[in-house]
Protein backbone atom coordinates (compact mmCIF):
# COMPACT_ATOMS: atom_id res chain seq x y z
CA UNK A 1 0.00 0.00 0.00
CA UNK A 2 1.33 3.45 -0.92
CA UNK A 3 1.94 6.18 1.58
CA UNK A 4 -0.88 8.32 0.10
CA UNK A 5 -3.35 5.42 0.45
CA UNK A 6 -2.28 4.96 4.09
CA UNK A 7 -2.73 8.68 4.70
CA UNK A 8 -6.19 8.68 3.07
CA UNK A 9 -7.28 5.64 5.11
CA UNK A 10 -5.99 7.28 8.28
CA UNK A 11 -7.85 10.52 7.48
CA UNK A 12 -11.12 8.69 6.79
CA UNK A 13 -10.77 6.69 10.04
CA UNK A 14 -10.03 9.87 12.00
CA UNK A 15 -13.03 11.65 10.43
CA UNK A 16 -15.32 8.71 11.26
CA UNK A 17 -14.05 8.56 14.84
CA UNK A 18 -14.47 12.33 15.21
CA UNK A 19 -18.00 12.19 13.79
CA UNK A 20 -18.93 9.24 16.02
CA UNK A 21 -17.61 10.96 19.11
CA UNK A 22 -19.47 14.16 18.15
CA UNK A 23 -22.72 12.24 17.67
CA UNK A 24 -22.37 10.48 21.05
CA UNK A 25 -21.50 13.75 22.82
CA UNK A 26 -24.46 15.70 21.43
CA UNK A 27 -27.12 12.97 21.26
CA UNK A 28 -30.11 13.93 23.46
CA UNK A 29 -30.70 11.78 26.56
CA UNK A 30 -33.35 9.10 26.08
CA UNK A 31 -35.01 6.75 28.57
CA UNK A 32 -32.26 4.14 28.27
CA UNK A 33 -29.46 6.69 28.84
CA UNK A 34 -31.23 8.10 31.88
CA UNK A 35 -31.90 4.66 33.34
CA UNK A 36 -28.22 3.71 32.89
CA UNK A 37 -27.12 6.94 34.63
CA UNK A 38 -29.62 6.47 37.49
CA UNK A 39 -28.72 2.82 38.04
CA UNK A 40 -25.01 3.69 37.95
CA UNK A 41 -25.46 6.41 40.56
CA UNK A 42 -27.62 4.16 42.76
CA UNK A 43 -25.09 1.30 42.52
CA UNK A 44 -22.21 3.62 43.46
CA UNK A 45 -24.18 5.01 46.42
CA UNK A 46 -25.14 1.51 47.54
CA UNK A 47 -21.51 0.33 47.26
CA UNK A 48 -20.35 3.32 49.32
CA UNK A 49 -22.88 2.75 52.12
CA UNK A 50 -22.47 -1.03 52.23
CA UNK A 51 -18.66 -0.70 52.34
CA UNK A 52 -18.91 1.91 55.11
CA UNK A 53 -21.24 -0.48 56.95
CA UNK A 54 -18.78 -3.41 56.65
CA UNK A 55 -15.86 -1.19 57.69
CA UNK A 56 -17.78 0.31 60.64
CA UNK A 57 -18.81 -3.11 61.89
CA UNK A 58 -15.21 -4.32 61.62
CA UNK A 59 -13.96 -1.18 63.41
CA UNK A 60 -16.35 -1.61 66.33
CA UNK A 61 -15.21 -5.25 66.59
CA UNK A 62 -11.56 -4.05 66.69
CA UNK A 63 -10.72 -5.79 63.43
CA UNK A 64 -9.53 -2.74 61.45
CA UNK A 65 -7.59 0.40 62.41
CA UNK A 66 -8.85 3.99 62.67
CA UNK A 67 -6.72 5.34 59.78
CA UNK A 68 -7.93 2.49 57.56
CA UNK A 69 -11.57 3.25 58.44
CA UNK A 70 -10.95 6.97 57.83
CA UNK A 71 -9.56 6.15 54.41
CA UNK A 72 -12.51 3.88 53.57
CA UNK A 73 -15.00 6.53 54.66
CA UNK A 74 -13.15 9.16 52.59
CA UNK A 75 -13.39 6.87 49.54
CA UNK A 76 -17.11 6.31 50.22
CA UNK A 77 -17.72 10.04 50.52
CA UNK A 78 -15.84 10.76 47.27
CA UNK A 79 -17.78 8.02 45.48
CA UNK A 80 -21.10 9.40 46.74
CA UNK A 81 -20.22 12.93 45.66
CA UNK A 82 -19.20 11.66 42.23
CA UNK A 83 -22.44 9.68 41.85
CA UNK A 84 -24.59 12.66 42.84
CA UNK A 85 -22.71 14.92 40.42
CA UNK A 86 -23.05 12.45 37.56
CA UNK A 87 -26.76 11.96 38.24
CA UNK A 88 -27.40 15.70 38.39
CA UNK A 89 -25.76 16.14 35.00
CA UNK A 90 -28.52 14.29 33.09
CA UNK A 91 -32.05 15.67 32.81
CA UNK A 92 -35.06 13.34 32.71
CA UNK A 93 -36.44 13.21 29.14
CA UNK A 94 -39.96 12.00 30.01
CA UNK A 95 -42.42 11.31 32.83
CA UNK A 96 -41.12 7.81 33.61
CA UNK A 97 -37.63 9.15 34.16
CA UNK A 98 -38.94 12.11 36.18
CA UNK A 99 -40.42 9.54 38.57
CA UNK A 100 -37.05 7.83 38.69
CA UNK A 101 -35.37 11.14 39.56
CA UNK A 102 -37.94 11.84 42.30
CA UNK A 103 -37.16 8.42 43.83
CA UNK A 104 -33.37 8.49 43.58
CA UNK A 105 -32.64 12.18 44.25
CA UNK A 106 -33.80 12.12 47.91
CA UNK A 107 -32.06 8.76 48.45
CA UNK A 108 -28.72 10.21 47.38
CA UNK A 109 -29.21 13.16 49.76
CA UNK A 110 -30.10 10.75 52.59
CA UNK A 111 -27.08 8.58 51.80
CA UNK A 112 -24.82 11.59 52.13
CA UNK A 113 -26.45 12.56 55.43
CA UNK A 114 -26.15 9.14 57.11
CA UNK A 115 -22.57 8.36 55.99
CA UNK A 116 -20.23 8.87 58.98
CA UNK A 117 -17.59 11.56 58.40
CA UNK A 118 -14.67 9.92 60.20
CA UNK A 119 -13.87 6.75 62.10
CA UNK A 120 -14.56 8.50 65.42
CA UNK A 121 -18.18 9.10 64.31
CA UNK A 122 -18.83 5.39 63.96
CA UNK A 123 -21.16 3.97 66.62
CA UNK A 124 -23.85 1.28 66.61
CA UNK A 125 -26.39 4.03 66.07
CA UNK A 126 -24.67 5.53 63.02
CA UNK A 127 -24.40 2.05 61.52
CA UNK A 128 -28.12 1.44 62.20
CA UNK A 129 -28.89 4.63 60.30
CA UNK A 130 -27.12 3.27 57.21
CA UNK A 131 -29.32 0.18 56.90
CA UNK A 132 -32.67 1.73 55.75
CA UNK A 133 -30.94 3.83 53.06
CA UNK A 134 -28.94 0.81 51.90
CA UNK A 135 -32.15 -1.21 51.65
CA UNK A 136 -33.95 1.55 49.76
CA UNK A 137 -31.08 1.83 47.26
CA UNK A 138 -31.02 -1.93 46.86
CA UNK A 139 -34.74 -1.90 46.14
CA UNK A 140 -34.31 0.90 43.60
CA UNK A 141 -31.63 -1.17 41.86
CA UNK A 142 -33.83 -4.28 41.77
CA UNK A 143 -36.68 -2.29 40.23
CA UNK A 144 -34.68 -0.51 37.55
CA UNK A 145 -31.70 -2.72 36.70
CA UNK B 1 23.09 -26.40 49.70
CA UNK B 2 23.93 -22.82 48.79
CA UNK B 3 22.64 -23.46 45.27
CA UNK B 4 19.38 -24.92 46.60
CA UNK B 5 18.91 -21.91 48.87
CA UNK B 6 19.44 -19.56 45.95
CA UNK B 7 16.90 -21.47 43.84
CA UNK B 8 14.32 -21.46 46.68
CA UNK B 9 14.87 -17.77 47.27
CA UNK B 10 14.46 -17.14 43.54
CA UNK B 11 11.15 -19.02 43.46
CA UNK B 12 9.83 -17.23 46.55
CA UNK B 13 10.82 -13.91 45.00
CA UNK B 14 9.05 -14.83 41.75
CA UNK B 15 5.90 -15.78 43.72
CA UNK B 16 5.86 -12.58 45.77
CA UNK B 17 6.83 -10.43 42.82
CA UNK B 18 4.17 -11.76 40.45
CA UNK B 19 1.23 -9.71 41.75
CA UNK B 20 0.91 -6.02 40.82
CA UNK B 21 -1.76 -3.31 40.89
CA UNK B 22 -3.34 -4.65 37.68
CA UNK B 23 -3.82 -8.09 39.21
CA UNK B 24 -5.16 -6.66 42.48
CA UNK B 25 -7.69 -4.34 40.80
CA UNK B 26 -8.91 -6.72 38.09
CA UNK B 27 -9.24 -9.78 40.35
CA UNK B 28 -11.01 -7.87 43.15
CA UNK B 29 -13.45 -6.21 40.73
CA UNK B 30 -14.13 -9.46 38.96
CA UNK B 31 -14.62 -11.37 42.23
CA UNK B 32 -17.11 -8.83 43.57
CA UNK B 33 -19.23 -8.89 40.39
CA UNK B 34 -18.82 -12.38 38.96
CA UNK B 35 -17.82 -14.46 41.97
CA UNK B 36 -15.05 -16.87 41.01
CA UNK B 37 -16.51 -17.32 37.51
CA UNK B 38 -13.37 -15.84 35.92
CA UNK B 39 -10.95 -18.28 37.56
CA UNK B 40 -10.44 -19.93 34.15
CA UNK B 41 -9.24 -16.60 32.69
CA UNK B 42 -6.65 -16.31 35.44
CA UNK B 43 -5.46 -19.86 34.65
CA UNK B 44 -5.31 -19.10 30.90
CA UNK B 45 -3.37 -15.87 31.59
CA UNK B 46 -0.88 -17.56 33.90
CA UNK B 47 -0.17 -20.35 31.40
CA UNK B 48 0.30 -17.66 28.72
CA UNK B 49 2.82 -15.65 30.71
CA UNK B 50 4.67 -18.89 31.56
CA UNK B 51 4.89 -19.82 27.85
CA UNK B 52 6.35 -16.45 26.83
CA UNK B 53 8.47 -15.85 29.95
CA UNK B 54 10.09 -19.24 29.39
CA UNK B 55 10.93 -18.21 25.81
CA UNK B 56 12.33 -14.86 27.00
CA UNK B 57 14.36 -16.53 29.75
CA UNK B 58 15.73 -19.08 27.28
CA UNK B 59 16.62 -16.40 24.72
CA UNK B 60 18.47 -14.44 27.42
CA UNK B 61 20.24 -17.41 28.98
CA UNK B 62 21.48 -18.75 25.63
CA UNK B 63 22.31 -15.47 23.86
CA UNK B 64 23.22 -13.55 27.08
CA UNK B 65 21.35 -10.61 25.55
CA UNK B 66 17.93 -9.18 26.44
CA UNK B 67 14.94 -9.95 24.23
CA UNK B 68 14.25 -6.34 23.25
CA UNK B 69 17.80 -5.88 22.00
CA UNK B 70 17.38 -8.95 19.76
CA UNK B 71 13.95 -7.87 18.52
CA UNK B 72 15.43 -4.63 17.22
CA UNK B 73 18.33 -6.43 15.59
CA UNK B 74 16.24 -9.27 14.13
CA UNK B 75 13.19 -7.28 12.95
CA UNK B 76 14.86 -3.98 12.13
CA UNK B 77 14.58 -0.49 13.58
CA UNK B 78 11.11 0.28 12.12
CA UNK B 79 9.25 -2.66 13.66
CA UNK B 80 11.45 -2.26 16.74
CA UNK B 81 10.27 1.34 17.03
CA UNK B 82 6.59 0.36 16.84
CA UNK B 83 7.27 -2.24 19.52
CA UNK B 84 9.18 0.32 21.60
CA UNK B 85 6.40 2.95 21.40
CA UNK B 86 3.64 0.51 22.34
CA UNK B 87 5.57 -1.11 25.15
CA UNK B 88 7.00 2.12 26.55
CA UNK B 89 3.64 3.92 26.70
CA UNK B 90 1.96 0.99 28.44
CA UNK B 91 4.91 0.58 30.80
CA UNK B 92 4.66 4.29 31.63
CA UNK B 93 0.93 3.98 32.37
CA UNK B 94 1.66 0.90 34.47
CA UNK B 95 4.39 2.76 36.36
CA UNK B 96 1.93 5.56 37.19
CA UNK B 97 -0.67 3.03 38.32
CA UNK B 98 1.89 1.21 40.52
CA UNK B 99 3.09 4.43 42.18
CA UNK B 100 -0.59 5.26 42.75
CA UNK B 101 -1.00 1.82 44.34
CA UNK B 102 1.96 2.44 46.67
CA UNK B 103 0.45 5.79 47.69
CA UNK B 104 -2.98 4.21 48.25
CA UNK B 105 -1.46 1.51 50.46
CA UNK B 106 0.25 4.24 52.51
CA UNK B 107 -3.08 6.10 52.74
CA UNK B 108 -4.69 2.96 54.18
CA UNK B 109 -1.94 2.75 56.80
CA UNK B 110 -1.83 6.44 57.70
CA UNK B 111 -5.25 7.88 56.82
CA UNK B 112 -3.48 10.77 54.99
CA UNK B 113 -4.51 11.38 51.35
CA UNK B 114 -2.66 9.32 48.74
CA UNK B 115 -1.83 12.51 46.84
CA UNK B 116 0.50 13.51 49.69
CA UNK B 117 2.26 10.15 49.40
CA UNK B 118 2.76 10.19 45.61
CA UNK B 119 5.85 12.48 45.55
CA UNK B 120 7.37 10.74 48.59
CA UNK B 121 6.85 7.29 47.05
CA UNK B 122 8.36 8.50 43.76
CA UNK B 123 11.47 9.93 45.46
CA UNK B 124 12.07 6.73 47.45
CA UNK B 125 11.52 4.71 44.27
CA UNK B 126 14.04 6.77 42.32
CA UNK B 127 16.62 6.61 45.14
CA UNK B 128 16.16 2.84 45.38
CA UNK B 129 16.62 2.43 41.62
CA UNK B 130 19.64 4.72 41.71
CA UNK B 131 21.49 3.36 44.73
CA UNK B 132 20.29 -0.11 45.78
CA UNK B 133 21.59 -3.32 44.20
CA UNK B 134 19.28 -5.07 41.72
CA UNK B 135 19.26 -8.37 43.63
CA UNK B 136 18.52 -6.67 46.97
CA UNK B 137 15.54 -4.78 45.51
CA UNK B 138 14.15 -7.88 43.87
CA UNK B 139 14.52 -10.01 47.01
CA UNK B 140 13.18 -7.47 49.54
CA UNK B 141 9.99 -6.61 47.67
CA UNK B 142 9.43 -10.08 46.20
CA UNK B 143 9.66 -11.70 49.63
CA UNK B 144 7.54 -9.00 51.34
CA UNK B 145 4.89 -9.57 48.66
CA UNK B 146 4.47 -13.05 50.14
CA UNK B 147 2.48 -11.35 52.94
CA UNK B 148 -0.43 -11.55 50.48
CA UNK B 149 -0.69 -15.23 51.43
CA UNK B 150 -2.95 -13.87 54.19
CA UNK B 151 -5.73 -13.45 51.58
CA UNK B 152 -5.40 -17.05 50.46
CA UNK B 153 -5.68 -18.26 54.07
CA UNK B 154 -8.63 -15.86 54.59
CA UNK B 155 -10.57 -17.87 52.00
CA UNK B 156 -10.79 -20.72 54.52
CA UNK B 157 -11.20 -18.46 57.57
CA UNK B 158 -14.26 -16.73 56.10
CA UNK B 159 -16.07 -20.10 55.92
CA UNK B 160 -17.57 -19.75 52.43
CA UNK B 161 -19.92 -22.24 50.82
CA UNK B 162 -17.29 -24.15 48.85
CA UNK B 163 -19.92 -25.97 46.81
CA UNK B 164 -21.25 -22.60 45.69
CA UNK B 165 -17.74 -21.37 44.80
CA UNK B 166 -17.10 -24.57 42.85
CA UNK B 167 -20.37 -24.02 40.99
CA UNK B 168 -19.33 -20.46 40.08
CA UNK B 169 -15.87 -21.57 38.94
CA UNK B 170 -17.31 -24.21 36.62
CA UNK B 171 -20.00 -21.97 35.11
CA UNK B 172 -18.59 -20.26 32.04
CA UNK B 173 -21.23 -17.56 31.75
CA UNK B 174 -22.14 -14.32 33.55
CA UNK B 175 -24.24 -14.61 36.72
CA UNK B 176 -27.77 -13.14 37.00
CA UNK B 177 -27.75 -9.35 36.69
CA UNK B 178 -24.59 -9.25 34.56
CA UNK B 179 -24.28 -9.45 30.76
CA UNK B 180 -21.91 -11.01 28.25
CA UNK B 181 -20.13 -7.82 27.12
CA UNK B 182 -19.25 -6.95 30.73
CA UNK B 183 -18.19 -10.55 31.32
CA UNK B 184 -15.80 -10.31 28.36
CA UNK B 185 -14.59 -6.85 29.37
CA UNK B 186 -13.60 -8.20 32.78
CA UNK B 187 -12.06 -11.31 31.17
CA UNK B 188 -9.88 -9.17 28.87
CA UNK B 189 -8.74 -7.00 31.81
CA UNK B 190 -7.86 -10.10 33.85
CA UNK B 191 -6.01 -11.70 30.94
CA UNK B 192 -4.08 -8.49 30.26
CA UNK B 193 -3.17 -8.18 33.94
CA UNK B 194 -1.51 -11.61 33.83
CA UNK B 195 0.32 -10.86 30.58
CA UNK B 196 1.38 -7.21 31.07
CA UNK B 197 4.20 -6.51 28.54
CA UNK B 198 6.72 -5.20 31.06
CA UNK B 199 6.82 -8.59 32.78
CA UNK B 200 8.67 -10.35 29.96
CA UNK B 201 11.01 -7.44 29.23
CA UNK B 202 11.87 -7.15 32.91
CA UNK B 203 12.34 -10.90 33.27
CA UNK B 204 14.70 -10.98 30.30
CA UNK B 205 16.67 -7.83 31.19
CA UNK B 206 16.80 -9.02 34.81
CA UNK B 207 18.43 -12.20 33.51
CA UNK B 208 21.19 -10.10 31.94
CA UNK B 209 21.51 -8.07 35.18
CA UNK B 210 22.02 -11.35 37.04
CA UNK B 211 24.47 -12.52 34.35
CA UNK B 212 22.57 -15.63 33.28
CA UNK B 213 24.43 -18.08 31.06
CA UNK B 214 23.21 -21.30 29.39
CA UNK B 215 23.91 -23.02 32.74
CA UNK B 216 21.11 -20.93 34.32
CA UNK B 217 18.44 -22.17 31.92
CA UNK B 218 17.08 -24.65 34.46
CA UNK B 219 16.85 -22.00 37.19
CA UNK B 220 15.04 -19.68 34.79
CA UNK B 221 12.54 -22.43 33.95
CA UNK B 222 11.98 -23.34 37.61
CA UNK B 223 11.30 -19.67 38.41
CA UNK B 224 8.79 -19.47 35.57
CA UNK B 225 6.98 -22.77 35.99
CA UNK B 226 6.85 -22.74 39.81
CA UNK B 227 7.11 -19.08 40.77
CA UNK B 228 4.59 -17.62 38.32
CA UNK B 229 1.73 -20.10 38.92
CA UNK B 230 2.20 -19.87 42.69
CA UNK B 231 2.26 -16.07 42.32
CA UNK B 232 -0.99 -16.39 40.37
CA UNK B 233 -2.44 -18.12 43.42
CA UNK B 234 -1.90 -14.89 45.38
CA UNK B 235 -3.95 -13.06 42.74
CA UNK B 236 -6.61 -15.74 43.13
CA UNK B 237 -6.70 -14.80 46.84
CA UNK B 238 -8.10 -11.37 45.88
CA UNK B 239 -10.57 -12.90 43.43
CA UNK B 240 -11.92 -15.44 45.91
CA UNK B 241 -12.10 -13.20 48.99
CA UNK B 242 -13.94 -10.48 47.04
CA UNK B 243 -16.28 -13.17 45.73
CA UNK B 244 -16.93 -14.38 49.28
CA UNK B 245 -17.40 -11.00 50.99
CA UNK B 246 -18.76 -8.60 48.36
CA UNK B 247 -20.53 -10.62 45.64
CA UNK B 248 -23.32 -11.97 47.90
CA UNK B 249 -24.27 -8.45 49.08
CA UNK B 250 -24.01 -6.95 45.57
CA UNK B 251 -21.16 -4.51 46.28
CA UNK B 252 -18.79 -3.72 43.39
CA UNK B 253 -15.18 -3.35 44.56
CA UNK B 254 -13.63 -0.15 43.24
CA UNK B 255 -10.99 0.76 45.85
CA UNK B 256 -7.85 -0.82 47.23
CA UNK B 257 -9.30 -0.50 50.75
CA UNK B 258 -12.20 -2.76 49.83
CA UNK B 259 -9.82 -5.30 48.27
CA UNK B 260 -7.94 -5.85 51.57
CA UNK B 261 -10.96 -5.69 53.89
CA UNK B 262 -11.60 -9.47 53.78
CA UNK B 263 -8.18 -10.04 55.42
CA UNK B 264 -9.24 -7.74 58.29
CA UNK B 265 -12.58 -9.51 58.59
CA UNK B 266 -10.80 -12.85 58.81
CA UNK B 267 -7.76 -12.06 60.96
CA UNK B 268 -8.39 -8.62 62.45
CA UNK B 269 -5.78 -5.87 62.48
CA UNK B 270 -2.85 -8.26 61.96
CA UNK B 271 -4.50 -9.72 58.87
CA UNK B 272 -5.34 -6.27 57.55
CA UNK B 273 -1.79 -5.04 58.25
CA UNK B 274 -0.29 -8.02 56.41
CA UNK B 275 -2.58 -7.51 53.42
CA UNK B 276 -1.67 -3.81 53.23
CA UNK B 277 2.03 -4.65 53.61
CA UNK B 278 1.63 -7.19 50.80
CA UNK B 279 -0.07 -4.63 48.57
CA UNK B 280 2.64 -2.08 49.36
CA UNK B 281 5.43 -4.55 48.56
CA UNK B 282 3.69 -5.83 45.42
CA UNK B 283 3.06 -2.35 44.02
CA UNK B 284 6.44 -0.93 45.05
CA UNK B 285 8.18 -3.97 43.60
CA UNK B 286 6.18 -3.59 40.39
CA UNK B 287 6.89 0.17 40.30
CA UNK B 288 10.57 -0.71 40.50
CA UNK B 289 10.22 -3.27 37.71
CA UNK B 290 8.24 -0.92 35.44
CA UNK B 291 10.61 1.98 36.14
CA UNK B 292 13.57 -0.17 35.16
CA UNK B 293 11.68 -1.68 32.20
CA UNK B 294 11.04 1.82 30.84
CA UNK B 295 14.79 2.45 30.93
CA UNK B 296 15.65 -1.00 29.58
CA UNK B 297 13.44 -0.79 26.48
CA UNK B 298 14.52 2.71 25.46
CA UNK B 299 18.22 2.11 26.14
CA UNK B 300 18.21 -1.27 24.40
CA UNK B 301 16.48 0.16 21.33
CA UNK B 302 18.99 3.00 20.95
CA UNK B 303 21.94 0.79 21.84
CA UNK B 304 22.94 2.75 24.96
CA UNK B 305 24.68 1.12 27.89
CA UNK B 306 22.10 0.13 30.46
CA UNK B 307 21.48 -1.75 33.67
CA UNK B 308 22.08 -1.64 37.35
CA UNK B 309 25.12 -3.87 37.05
CA UNK B 310 26.89 -0.77 35.68
CA UNK B 311 27.69 2.31 37.75
CA UNK B 312 25.08 5.07 37.17
CA UNK B 313 27.78 7.20 35.53
CA UNK B 314 28.41 4.42 32.98
CA UNK B 315 24.70 4.19 32.12
CA UNK B 316 23.72 7.84 32.49
CA UNK B 317 21.15 7.92 29.65
CA UNK B 318 19.46 4.79 30.99
CA UNK B 319 19.11 6.43 34.42
CA UNK B 320 17.82 9.66 32.83
CA UNK B 321 15.05 7.69 31.06
CA UNK B 322 14.14 6.01 34.37
CA UNK B 323 14.02 9.38 36.14
CA UNK B 324 11.99 11.08 33.38
CA UNK B 325 9.56 8.15 33.34
CA UNK B 326 9.04 8.45 37.11
CA UNK B 327 8.48 12.22 36.77
CA UNK B 328 5.91 11.68 33.98
CA UNK B 329 4.12 9.08 36.10
CA UNK B 330 4.01 11.46 39.09
CA UNK B 331 2.71 14.28 36.87
CA UNK B 332 -0.09 12.01 35.63
CA UNK B 333 -1.07 11.10 39.19
CA UNK B 334 -0.98 14.69 40.41
CA UNK B 335 -3.71 15.55 37.90
CA UNK B 336 -5.80 13.74 40.62
CA UNK B 337 -6.81 10.98 38.22
CA UNK B 338 -8.03 8.01 40.28
CA UNK B 339 -5.19 5.42 40.31
CA UNK B 340 -7.71 2.59 40.17
CA UNK B 341 -9.35 4.06 37.07
CA UNK B 342 -5.89 4.60 35.60
CA UNK B 343 -5.18 0.91 36.22
CA UNK B 344 -8.39 -0.08 34.44
CA UNK B 345 -7.43 1.97 31.37
CA UNK B 346 -3.88 0.63 31.53
CA UNK B 347 -5.16 -2.96 31.43
CA UNK B 348 -7.38 -2.37 28.41
CA UNK B 349 -4.69 -0.51 26.41
CA UNK B 350 -2.20 -3.12 27.51
CA UNK B 351 -4.44 -5.75 25.90
CA UNK B 352 -4.33 -3.71 22.67
CA UNK B 353 -0.52 -3.74 22.44
CA UNK B 354 0.01 -7.34 23.58
CA UNK B 355 0.59 -8.66 20.03
CA UNK B 356 3.38 -6.09 19.55
CA UNK B 357 5.17 -7.62 22.52
CA UNK B 358 4.56 -11.31 22.02
CA UNK B 359 4.84 -11.82 18.23
CA UNK B 360 8.48 -10.60 18.08
CA UNK B 361 9.39 -12.84 21.03
CA UNK B 362 8.00 -15.85 19.17
CA UNK B 363 10.02 -14.89 16.08
CA UNK B 364 13.28 -14.44 18.02
CA UNK B 365 12.74 -17.69 19.97
CA UNK B 366 12.70 -19.54 16.63
CA UNK B 367 15.92 -18.01 15.32
CA UNK B 368 18.79 -20.52 15.25
CA UNK B 369 21.24 -17.67 14.79
CA UNK B 370 20.63 -16.67 18.39
CA UNK B 371 19.55 -19.89 20.08
CA UNK B 372 21.25 -22.70 18.12
CA UNK B 373 19.59 -26.00 19.04
CA UNK B 374 17.67 -24.33 21.90
CA UNK B 375 15.07 -22.80 19.57
CA UNK B 376 11.39 -23.47 20.28
CA UNK B 377 10.37 -27.10 20.00
CA UNK B 378 7.00 -28.11 18.47
CA UNK B 379 5.19 -27.86 21.84
CA UNK B 380 6.52 -24.37 22.60
CA UNK B 381 5.54 -23.25 19.10
CA UNK B 382 2.03 -24.72 19.30
CA UNK B 383 1.48 -23.02 22.66
CA UNK B 384 3.06 -19.81 21.39
CA UNK B 385 0.78 -19.70 18.34
CA UNK B 386 -2.35 -20.56 20.36
CA UNK B 387 -1.56 -17.72 22.77
CA UNK B 388 -0.78 -15.37 19.93
CA UNK B 389 -4.28 -16.02 18.55
CA UNK B 390 -5.79 -15.35 22.02
CA UNK B 391 -3.69 -12.22 22.41
CA UNK B 392 -4.77 -10.89 18.98
CA UNK B 393 -8.44 -11.66 19.77
CA UNK B 394 -8.13 -9.78 23.09
CA UNK B 395 -6.38 -6.86 21.35
CA UNK B 396 -9.09 -6.55 18.69
CA UNK B 397 -11.97 -6.84 21.17
CA UNK B 398 -10.55 -4.64 23.96
CA UNK B 399 -11.51 -1.13 22.79
CA UNK B 400 -14.95 -1.99 21.27
CA UNK B 401 -15.93 -3.85 24.45
CA UNK B 402 -14.63 -0.97 26.57
CA UNK B 403 -16.78 1.54 24.63
CA UNK B 404 -19.82 -0.73 24.49
CA UNK B 405 -19.84 -1.42 28.23
CA UNK B 406 -18.73 2.07 29.31
CA UNK B 407 -15.58 0.64 31.00
CA UNK B 408 -17.42 -2.40 32.29
CA UNK B 409 -20.12 -0.32 33.97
Amino acid sequence: MRATSWAATGLVAAALAWGGAGYLATKPTDFHDYRVAAVGAAQTAYDALASADLTGTALLAGRVTGPYADSMLGDARDALAGAAKQFARVSPPDQRTQKMRDELGPLLIKANAVLPGTASDITDKTLDNLKPVEDALDQFLEEHE
Amino acid sequence: MKRLLAVTLGILTAIGGFVDIGDIVSTSESGSRFGVAHTWVLVVGIIGICVYAEMSGRVTAISTRPVFDLIRERLGPRIGLVNLLGSYLITLLTLAAEIGGVALALQLLSGASYLLWVPAAAIVLWLALWRVKFETLERVFGLSGLALVVLLVSIFWLHPDFADLKGQATTFSPPKGENWPTYFFMAIALFASAMTPYEVFFFSSGGVEERWTPRDLTISRINVFLGFPLGGLLAFGFLATSAIVFEPIGVDVSTLGQAVLPAGMAFGRIGLGLAILGVFAATFGAAMETGLSAGYTVAQYFGWSWGKFLRPRQAARFHVVVLVSILLAVAALLTTIDPIQLTEYMLIFSAVVLPLTYLPILVVANDRGYLGDKVNGPFANIMGVIYLIIVVAAAVAAVPVMIFTGMGG
